[in-house]
């Protein structure tokens, strides 16, 4: 075997690569006659039996899974980095504001979205509103959406089967429905971008 | 038998139509925005699930829609991208470094900088291939920092050749009696299944003596069953210079086999 521009040659000159490409197929005349050829195809094939094998093993195998503490140490990441999220007021009491995240607002949005048969929502986006309130040097508002004026910009992906403007407007009015009854807020603008259309 | 075939899926389905074309509507409601179609879904995908909370299961959602939930913070997503995708990445961490325990480190760092990098990700549908690269780089990092000591010396590019394998070397010919058996864990002759983990445990061992970048591209194309042009967006290599390195990865493999044939 010899190297040839970087890729590996059998005796008779050819590719590693090309015998690999062709193994499935019957043996060429060639390779009928040419012994580097046969002890390739026949190296290559038990090699890829093996792999096989190893991979149908890999799918099923529990010891081919990292621990369960991994996983609870990614989720606890996960977890607490979603909680840094803006808030969004919902009512003024004596005791307090109450308010919800942007997050479990984009939850409930998707949930509306997601009632509606035919309909996958994907990523909801609360906007910035102007933040007349906010001056130099005053409190940040970065960290605060104003409960009065929220806007969404929401993306779904819809069946191919349903019509699309009758699907627009009950959508709206499904996530506005939602969203006030759960958290009083009123949407002022639903801007829905439809990315994708899926069988079914 | 692999040839250059579009990749399955190493857990779960990645199949995706190209996009349909733009369509567009503008609705009433709420002081209606706009609205934009602009590509055709994959189908559902089966993997393990766990439920939204809303409308199907998300193993009733194709993956593009589930990596776009995750994007936008949706725990439950994510969590399910994990279940689905933390044992390929492990099973490649583990055989690029032969180390359980730093293999579950990549695990650990590929994913929480996977979340942190997602709403980055400008296609859904090219979630999982971004998520190879992102643990390959990893492994790759790692057996450096082990070339910078001497202690733990590994090959890792295309120059070293590991000690038994050489160019003037000439395959043997084929034991016929074993053309063809390797059963793996489907045999149910308890020899024949004793000689086939003895001969992925051979595979396994030997992995460890081809140099880093054909074992990464050889683990991608072979076992996790990437596409050639996946593996070159995954190691950011020409997809002529990955070809390359998996033929020399099948042809140190396949020396090394043959006293099991």
């Amino acid at each position: 075997m010899a190297m040839n521009g970087g890729k590996p040659r059998l005796g008779c000159g050819r590719l590693i690569d090309d015998v690999w490409a062709s193994i499935d197929q019957p043996a060429t005349i060639h390779e009928r006659s040419c012994r580097d050829c046969q002890s390739a195809r026949a190296a290559l094939d038990h090699l890829e039996a093996v792999t096989r094998s190893m991979r149908e093993r890999d799918r099923g195998d529990a010891a081919q899974r990292p621990s369960s503490r991994v996983r609870e140490a990614i989720m606890a990441v996960a977890r607490a980095e979603v909680r840094r999220s803006r808030r969004v007021p919902l009512a003024t009491t004596p005791l307090g504001t109450i308010d919800i995240s942007e997050q479990a607002l984009n939850d409930l949005i998707r949930f509306a979205a997601s009632t509606l048969p035919g309909v996958r929502a994907r990523r909801c986006t609360v906007l910035r509103s102007p933040t007349p309130q906010s001056s130099p040097g005053g409190p940040s508002s970065a960290g605060v959406v104003d409960g009065g004026d929220v806007r969404i910009t929401l993306t779904v992906a819809l069946s191919s089967q349903v019509r699309i403007p009758a699907t627009m407007t009950l959508l709206r009015e499904r996530v506005g429905t939602i969203v006030q009854a759960q958290t009083a807020i009123t949407m002022q603008q639903i801007d829905i971008g439809v990315e994708d259309l899926y069988d079914a | 038998m692999a040839s250059d075939r579009t990749a399955s899926q190493p857990e779960s389905s990645r199949g995706y139509a190209p996009a349909s074309g733009p369509e567009s509507e503008r609705g009433a409601g709420p002081r209606a925005g706009s609205v934009q179609c602009t590509s055709r879904a994959a189908p559902a995908i089966g993997a393990p699930g766990h439920q939204a909370g809303a409308g199907p299961a998300l193993h009733d959602l194709d993956q593009a829609t589930i990596v776009a939930r995750a994007q936008n913070g949706d725990v439950s997503a994510f969590e399910w991208l994990l279940s689905a995708h933390e044992g390929g990445v492990f099973r490649l961490a583990l055989r690029m470094l032969g180390d359980r325990a730093e293999a579950e480190d990549i695990v650990q760092e590929t994913f929480i900088a996977a979340r942190r990098s997602l709403p980055d990700l400008a296609a859904p549908q090219s979630f999982i291939p971004w998520l190879y690269r992102v643990a390959t780089n990893k492994c790759f990092n790692l057996l450096r920092s082990r070339r910078r000591h001497p202690a733990h010396p590994d090959a890792f590019d295309d120059g070293s050749v590991p000690a038994g394998s050489h160019d003037a070397f000439a395959w043997g010919e084929a034991d016929p009696r074993h053309q063809g058996d390797t059963c793996g864990g489907l045999c149910q002759d308890p020899a024949l299944r004793y000689e086939a983990e003895a001969q992925m445990r051979a595979l396994t061992g030997l992995l460890q003596a081809v140099p880093a970048g054909p074992r990464a591209c050889w683990l991608l194309r072979d076992v996790h069953e990437f596409s050639y042009t996946e593996i070159a967006t995954i190691v950011h290599l020409p997809e002529s210079t990955v070809r390359g390195r998996i033929a020399r990865a099948r042809r140190i493999l396949a020396e090394g086999m043959q006293s099991w044939r």
